[in-house]
């Protein structure tokens, strides 16, 4: 398992405070990025300890002679070493010792970071989800675990035919979730009884790591080493990340001081991006030339709800850089973080020299025009005197003769699903003699019927993923074609034409159907050979 | 000088003119609006009678729309009594019927949005039974959290994919909620609905928004906010008329089924009631592979073949060449031409024969009939 990437960092005469007897060993100490190593010059003693098993790291106070670093391993035992370059000034020592105290720590956070995303990746295997949901799709539906069983345990259709219709991954749902602006306002508070409590979930936890990439580091750092999750969080809600007025004052219990730089260096950096309107830039349209030349006395006042609205806007220009780093690079070439990213829209509004609000509404909509003869119209027709009178009096007949229950007589003309199934409701309610018996009186008893409707399931199915792979566009669908063909005539073979049990009344739709499918089937190979 | 104070500057009020703000909302006594808003409703509804529609337009008949209903805690709010829930479920089960009349051969699929997340509640079909159970299915308890508009168009976009490219692809979002959480960049995918031309219309419910006013006029959709229940069906019933094609798209000759209205005499099972039979020995087969269908139009399951009947497919033409609008005109006598009831104060007179009819004639002329007795 050794890394076989370069070290990190290298560094010559470091001695190794071995515990126990004997002289301490100098030699040279190598950073790799998932374990530190410390070889002997001499002998060939190695010390190699993986990260996983560094628990922190302590240095020397700057007022010892000695320049040392310590790690501290997780069953307590600690390993110290001693920075020891002969040439060097005692600067010179600290410098070394202190780069590789941060190059050590950097290399542990990301260390750290990798086993966590590695462990989450491991619960959600996609493949074990896959399979999961598979099942559950089989047992709410019993007739898809039939058509399952008759046909996929049979190798009649493949699984993956099966599953392509049935499983669909895509356009079910999108669950990437965006940041509320609220979400720390909107966090769960109880009065307790030393103060407030708060709920903390993993969604907020997650939406505050998105929004400040520094929390999850000193996450990262800190916890479970230093302090536990909820001191770590009681630290944090304490901190001017609550959006708390105070001026935050270097603390060194306090981890998140440090936090405080970084966010007001970047919250400088973000105010200097600006976003060019040229026609709302009063600095730009100003008429006032000589304001150059005049000594600007006042600034803005000082108030004192300043640092909190830096924090809240600062607050959204994070959320928003997270959403838009995610997704697809903007369309323009170079990527703008923040506001910086409507520029684009900016610029073409300026570029317009009518506002579209106030202009007239055209539609100029792209249309192409249909050219519609009078053929196609229904033709005016002028009947003769005597056909005249003859459709009159056959629509006279009509209204005269008229009763409700007319209403109740087929009518050729209604052919819409709602009221073909009404009245084919109120028909099935008579016994209609013509047409075929209904199912109950095809066979003795229930299982048989059961069994029979299995069998058409199968066929309507196995004709499905023929019809589907119609017409070919690729040796695959032209591969997968001739198998469904084969698959057809086979079962009709096994299945119907040898079918014993089942009178073969029953199954003269489903020869109906497969005939059909091979008829096409073979006038398709007659025009391939052409 | 003097008068110029008082009044403010002469551009202002050339300005709050054209906007007629004074006009448009009156403020009774009581100093609510509504009666302003009922008219303005009534007005819209009588322009939009009188709008003059394209005619002979390539329009998109088959058309494949989604329907990305908001299920944020803003739908529970009481401003459209009883609340906005109920409102939008009442007139979607209205315009779903009015839709399929209209557009016979047409598909719709349901996407909910809820907590931020969007998840599809139907697939696309063109059975309205299907939808209809789905759409009771959903109560006001399950609205909650937020909305997002731009899971909700990737997920539409993710279903309209797959479509050909003959079909006319729409997705109407009803929105209730004033803001949208989005995991990326909304614009980035208004982009891409753009480029697959996927026209987006949206119907607010709350204040009109700005994301939503871009992404209806870069996917050249339609964008307003109903003032009330009655303004929110007569939004909706702008959308069962078919929209005009745009240039891009292709036009294919489809393969259609015209299968005979028969009775069956062999045994078999159809397949839009596999678990019990058949509604009646009379039915239709598919005129392709055989499949016992029990009503159409419908799109077989086993070979994919669009069924239609003769009759509905020419429902199309009366999009294509709309009874133009009639002239609404002032009489105080004579007789209506089509059910000779007296005509007092207003009539609508056809363009082309000059004959004249009442309101309610007209509206059944314009709505159902779609021909002029007096042409004809």
């Amino acid at each position: 398992m050794a890394d076989e990437s370069e070290a990190l960092l290298r560094v010559d005469h470091v001695k190794y405070r071995k515990a126990g007897d004997g002289k301490s060993p100098i030699g040279r100490l190598a950073l790799f990025s998932d374990y530190i190593e410390w070889r002997d010059n001499t002998s060939r003693e190695v010390f190699n300890c993986k990260f996983i098993r560094i628990n922190g790291q302590r240095v020397s106070p700057p007022h010892k002679s000695k320049v040392q670093l310590q790690l501290i391993l997780k069953n307590d035992e600690q390993a110290t070493f001693v920075f020891l370059n002969p040439g060097a000034s005692k600067e010179d020592l600290v410098k070394e010792r202190d780069l590789v105290k941060e190059k050590l720590q950097s290399a542990l956070v990301q260390h750290r970071h990798r086993v966590n995303e590695l462990a989450k990746s491991v619960e959600s295997q996609s493949k074990q989800v896959e399979l999961q949901a598979k099942q559950k799709i089989l047992q709410e539906d019993r007739n898809l675990e039939k058509l399952y069983q008759n046909l996929v345990a049979t190798k009649l259709i493949t699984p993956q035919d099966f599953w392509a219709d049935y499983y669909q991954k895509e356009g079910v749902s999108e669950d990437k979730i965006g940041i509320n602006g609220a979400f720390l306002a909107n966090i769960v508070q109880q009065e307790g009884t030393n103060g407030v409590r708060l709920n903390l979930n993993p969604e907020i936890i997650n939406a505050i790591y998105t929004t400040y990439p520094t929390v999850q580091k000193k996450n990262l750092e800190l916890v479970p080493h230093e302090m536990s999750e909820e001191t770590f969080w009681k630290k944090f809600f304490q901190s001017h990340y609550f959006h708390r007025e105070r001026d935050v004052l270097p603390n060194p219990n306090d981890p998140f001081a440090e936090c405080v730089r970084d966010d007001d260096e970047e919250m400088s950096k973000m105010s200097a991006e600006k976003i060019q309107r040229k026609r709302f830039d009063l600095d730009h349209i100003d008429d006032n030339g000589l304001r150059d030349f005049v000594h600007k006395t006042e600034s803005l006042p000082k108030s004192t709800r300043n640092t909190l609205i830096k924090r809240c806007n600062y607050l959204s220009e994070k959320i928003l850089a997270s959403s838009w780093k995610e997704g697809e690079p903007s369309t323009s070439g170079n990527e703008k973080r923040g506001f910086g990213v409507l520029d684009r829209l900016v610029a073409e509004t300026e570029s317009r020299l009518e506002s579209g609000d106030l202009a007239e509404n055209e539609t100029e909509e792209e249309v192409q025009l249909v050219r519609i003869t009078s053929a196609t119209k229904s033709s005016q027709s002028t009947y003769s005197k005597k056909d005249a009178s003859k459709y009159k009096s056959v629509v006279a007949d009509y209204f005269q003769n008229w009763s409700a229950e007319d209403i109740l007589h087929k009518n050729e003309m209604f052919l819409d699903q709602q009221e073909t199934e009404k009245m084919e409701m109120e028909e099935a309610v008579r016994d209609d003699e013509e047409g075929a018996s209904p199912p109950e009186s095809w066979c003795q008893n229930p299982t048989e019927l059961g069994k029979i409707r299995d069998i058409h399931s199968s066929v309507r199915e196995i004709c499905r993923q023929f019809w589907k792979s119609f017409p070919p566009v690729d040796n695959e669908s032209e591969e997968k074609l001739n198998r469904m063909a084969n698959t057809l005539s086979k079962f009709k073979e096994d299945h119907l034409r040898g079918n014993k049990n089942i009178e073969s009344e029953n199954l003269t739709h489903c020869l109906q159907m497969i005939d059909l499918a091979l008829q096409k089937f073979e006038a398709f190979e007659i025009k391939k050979m052409k | 000088m003097d008068d110029d104070e008082q009044k403010g500057y002469t551009w202002e009020a050339g300005y709050a003119e054209g906007l007629n703000i004074n006009e448009v909302l009156v403020e009774d006594e009581g100093g609510s609006i509504e009666k302003s808003i009922a008219k303005y409703v009534a007005d819209s509804k009588r322009k939009a009678r009188l709008a003059k529609r394209p005619e002979k337009v390539r329009l998109g008949i088959m058309r494949h729309v989604m329907i990305v209903i908001d299920c944020s805690r803003f739908m529970t709010s009481k401003a459209m009594p009883p609340s906005r829930f109920v409102v939008v479920m009442k007139a979607l089960q209205v315009f779903l019927e009015r839709f399929f009349e209209q557009n016979p051969i047409a598909q719709i699929g349901l996407i909910t949005c809820k907590d931020r997340k969007a998840e599809r509640l139907t697939m696309m079909t063109g059975n309205i039974r299907v939808l209809n159970e789905s759409l009771n299915s959903l109560t006001e308890a399950f609205c909650g959290g937020d909305f997002s508009l731009q899971n909700a168009l990737q997920l539409a976009c993710a279903n309209l994919k797959g479509m050909p490219g003959h079909v006319s692809r729409e997705v109407v979002v009803v929105m209730a909620a004033l803001s949208s959480i989005d995991p990326g960049n909304i614009f980035g995918t208004i982009e891409t609905m753009k480029r697959m031309n996927i026209r987006c219309s949206a119907i607010g419910l709350s204040a009109e928004m700005f994301i939503c006013k871009e992404m209806a006029k870069a996917t050249k959709g339609e964008y307003s906010v109903a003032l009330d229940p009655d303004h929110l069906q007569l939004l909706f019933s702008k959308h069962t008329l078919p929209p005009s094609s745009a240039k891009s798209s292709e036009c294919n000759a489809i393969h259609v089924g015209f299968p005979y209205h028969e009775l069956i005499k062999t045994r078999s099972f159809c397949v839009c009631h596999p678990d019990t039979k058949p509604i009646s020995s009379r039915g239709f087969i598919c005129t392709q592979c055989g499949a016992r269908h029990c009503s159409i139009p419908a799109e077989c399951p086993v070979c994919k073949l669009t069924l239609v009947a003769a009759p509905q497919l020419a429902r199309a033409f009366r999009h294509l060449q709309p009874l133009a609008a009639f002239q609404q005109i002032e009489v105080n006598k004579g007789l209506c031409y089509a059910c000779e009831s007296r005509l007092s104060g207003e009539g609508f007179r056809c363009e082309k024969c000059r004959l004249v009819f009442c309101l309610d004639c007209d509206t059944l002329l314009h709505e159902s009939l779609h021909v002029c007795p007096g042409c004809n």
